[in-house]
């Protein structure tokens, strides 16, 4: 199911199920223009979380490109292992995780420390294609744009409480803003420090 | 003593707080001065060696991060948490908010310190302002005021600078010598142009600009004409000079660039820009043309001996009055220079920038004959000085020497035969002010016969600013009032 081919720049490439998981001309460039497109906060979190890792180029792209750690999770054992067999990721920087489900997700013990302090989440096309239904669910976990995914990343921080009643009767389909959160108990009636924090951000957006 | 000074604003408004940062380090030997600040205006750091550590903020980014649904929600929240919580490791003693924004404010409530300086907001929401001159600044936003300090004394007094001088100095770095030497300066005279400000409706339009650089170039051949301009202007600088037909040397430089080309040019004709605030640490004397929305009251080029030309109905000063000043400005000629602000008064306000040794800037109208704005003003001004001194220090303020420094400001201002209408409009104020003074009283008197609302919170919170407007005004009334009479009493004995 797994096998490793010769990139046209000598770099290995891994291909799973017939599909070619990076370029199969220059996977490093490829890598380098797929961080490009989203660079913002690489140089601020304290954890970029890539969901794919497919070859890995991107991986040892963004090693060069962020002073951050870097936690790769993947739906693949046997991708995870392919692919740290072609680089020479320091275990200081890079870590991984194999999960099949968002539940999974939500239990890994990395995943919950990375969530506590600031980080960003990556998503990598050409693992998306393999598994489409579950990296979204996990992106979705990580995004905390509705707010379920929200108060579980809330909680985790141990912070005050954003509201004392739920928001299940919210729109489910609308993507949670800095307008919604500025309208939670936190924000409009508690003497809480995060609270200083969310309405200097809502200055921002104005 | 650790500080932190606190500018979230753009370039040009930290390049203001300039003397507060050399101001502090001066006068506590033992000041550790750190900044915070958004990140573009990180770049003044290599010329502030009296700041330790500059923090920034990278605004777009957070705002970039509450925009995209392909970001996290907490983001902006954590990365922003974060670096203020390691700022907060810190443990500055003394916190200095240099900015009068919502952001500011909220930013500051969250930071800790033992003292502060400047707009905050605590955890209820409510502002504070730990000095009268924050207070006022605040208060006097509105741009319909009529008289305001320059903001970079307001800086200065909430500090406690007031009364030294103003230190512009910024350190010329080897690139930014670098940077002029590539340009290959001849010996001779350089005209420095700053032809884009961030804003369209305060350009200079170009077809002025052409004519001018034209003009200059026939009257002075042998001058030097640079166009400086940050990297994103360089094709709109290589444009003008392409179509000015004449010799023009772009100079697209760093910050540090245009500091050292500040030292080098002998003068910079400018709108309302950063380049203008860099140019009070060089010698280049400054050329302000002062268009649209630009408040040169409040931030006009502080350098003194610099000209401010504002066209008197809204439009741009005229290309015939800007040559006329430059040149006269050139020839170091005050004379010739009084005389272009007289020919050209229907169409623009010819300002002349003093520093006063009272403590404060002042933009003198070259082609008032009479100096009866003059002496309102500076009664005003040193009347709010002790008002707002005093709320904070608790110190007598001495009525009697500031009238002495009064008195002595306006004679080296005032011609020696236009002395006696001074004297009357002296008598005018005193009248006019007394006026006022009861009429706040009675006011005051009136609020206070009226019961305080006890239940809703905003209505106490109304009546109580009230009140505190009413006092603060009567109080700076009778100060002026009080001010007005030692002058007089000064002036007469003089004469």
């Amino acid at each position: 199911m797994i096998e490793i081919i010769d990139a046209a720049n000598g770099e290995k490439v891994i291909r799973f199920g017939g599909r070619l998981l990076a370029s199969r001309f220059n996977p490093r460039q490829e890598a380098r223009e797929w961080i490009d497109r989203r660079p913002e906060f690489l140089e601020k979190v304290r954890t970029v979380i890539v969901l794919g890792m497919a070859s890995g180029h991107h991986v040892a792209e963004l090693l060069d490109r962020t002073d951050a750690k870097i936690l790769v999770i993947d739906t693949h054992e046997q991708i995870l292992t392919a692919s740290q067999g072609l680089h020479m990721f320091p275990a200081s920087r890079v870590t991984f995780e194999h999960v099949k489900t968002a539940r999974e997700l939500r239990a890994s013990m990395q995943v919950k420390k990375a969530v506590l302090g600031s980080f960003v989440v990556l998503m990598h096309p050409a693992s998306l294609l393999i598994d489409a239904k579950v990296y979204e669910e996990c992106r979705a976990q990580l995004l905390g744009r509705d707010w379920g995914a929200l108060t579980w990343q809330w909680k985790l921080r141990n912070a005050p409480g954003f509201d004392a009643h739920s928001r299940i009767d919210r729109a489910s389909d609308m993507p949670l803003t800095i307008y919604d959160l500025e309208q939670t108990e936190l924000v409009q009636n508690s003497e809480e420090r995060e609270k200083l924090l969310f309405k200097a951000l809502r200055e921002l957006v104005k | 003593m650790k500080i932190l000074v606190i500018n979230l604003l753009r370039l040009g408004d930290m390049v203001m707080t300039v003397p507060v940062i050399n101001g502090l380090a001066a006068k506590r030997g033992d000041a550790l001065i750190d900044v915070l600040s958004f990140k573009p205006v990180g770049q003044l750091h290599s010329m502030l060696p009296n700041v330790r550590r500059w923090w920034t903020l990278n605004r777009d980014e957070l705002q970039e991060g509450m925009n995209r649904a392909d970001v996290p929600t907490l983001a902006s929240f954590a990365v922003l948490q974060e670096q203020l919580d390691a700022i907060n490791a810190e443990k500055y003693d003394l916190i200095i908010n240099l900015t009068q924004t919502h952001f500011s404010a909220w930013v500051a409530g969250y930071l800790k310190a033992g003292d502060r300086l400047g707009l905050t907001y605590d955890l209820k929401g409510l502002p504070h302002f730990y000095s009268p001159w924050f207070r006022y600044l605040d208060e006097r936003a509105d741009g319909e005021v009529e008289d305001v300090f320059h903001h970079t004394d307001i800086f200065a007094h909430a500090c406690g600078l007031g009364e030294s001088g103003r230190d512009w100095k910024m350190t010329s770095t080897a690139k930014g010598k670098a940077e002029v030497d590539a340009l290959a300066l001849s010996e001779g005279e350089v005209i420095a142009l700053q032809l884009f400000t961030s804003d369209e409706k305060k350009n200079w339009p170009l077809s002025q600009w052409t004519d001018f650089v034209r003009n200059i170039k026939r009257e002075r051949p042998a001058a030097q004409i640079v166009a400086i301009g940050a990297p994103n202007e360089s094709d709109r600088i290589n444009e003008f000079i392409a179509n000015a037909g004449v010799t023009i040397i772009p100079a697209i430089t760093s910050l540090e660039g245009a500091v050292a080309l500040l030292n080098r040019a002998q003068v910079l004709v400018t709108g309302d820009t950063s380049i203008k605030h860099l140019a009070n640490s060089g010698s280049a004397k400054v050329v302000e043309l002062s268009i649209g929305w630009s408040d040169s009251r409040r931030t006009g080029i502080y350098k003194a001996d610099s000209l401010i030309m504002r066209a008197v109905n809204d439009g741009v000063p005229s290309v015939g009055a800007v040559h006329g000043a430059t040149s006269a400005l050139l020839n170091g000629n005050w004379a010739a220079i009084e005389q272009v602000a007289a020919a050209y008064k229907n169409e623009v306000n010819i300002l002349r920038s003093r520093e006063l040794s009272s403590g404060f800037w002042y933009a003198q109208d070259l082609s008032e004959q009479c100096n009866v704005r003059l002496v309102t003003t500076l009664v005003e001004r040193c009347a709010w000085k002790i008002t707002l001194n005093r709320e904070r220090q608790k110190q007598f303020s001495e009525f009697g020497s500031e009238g002495v420094a009064l008195r002595r400001e306006l004679r080296a201002l005032i011609p020696g035969d236009a002395e006696l209408p001074v004297l009357a409009h002296l008598d005018f104020l005193e009248k006019r002010e007394g006026d006022r003074t009861l009429a706040v009283s009675s006011e005051l008197f009136t609020l206070k016969r009226e019961r305080a609302p006890r239940t809703d919170l905003l209505d106490i919170a109304k009546f109580r600013k009230k009140q505190i407007e009413l006092e603060f005004a009567h109080q700076h009334l009778e100060h002026k009032t009080k001010l007005i009479r030692t002058l007089k009493s000064n002036w007469t004995e003089n004469v």
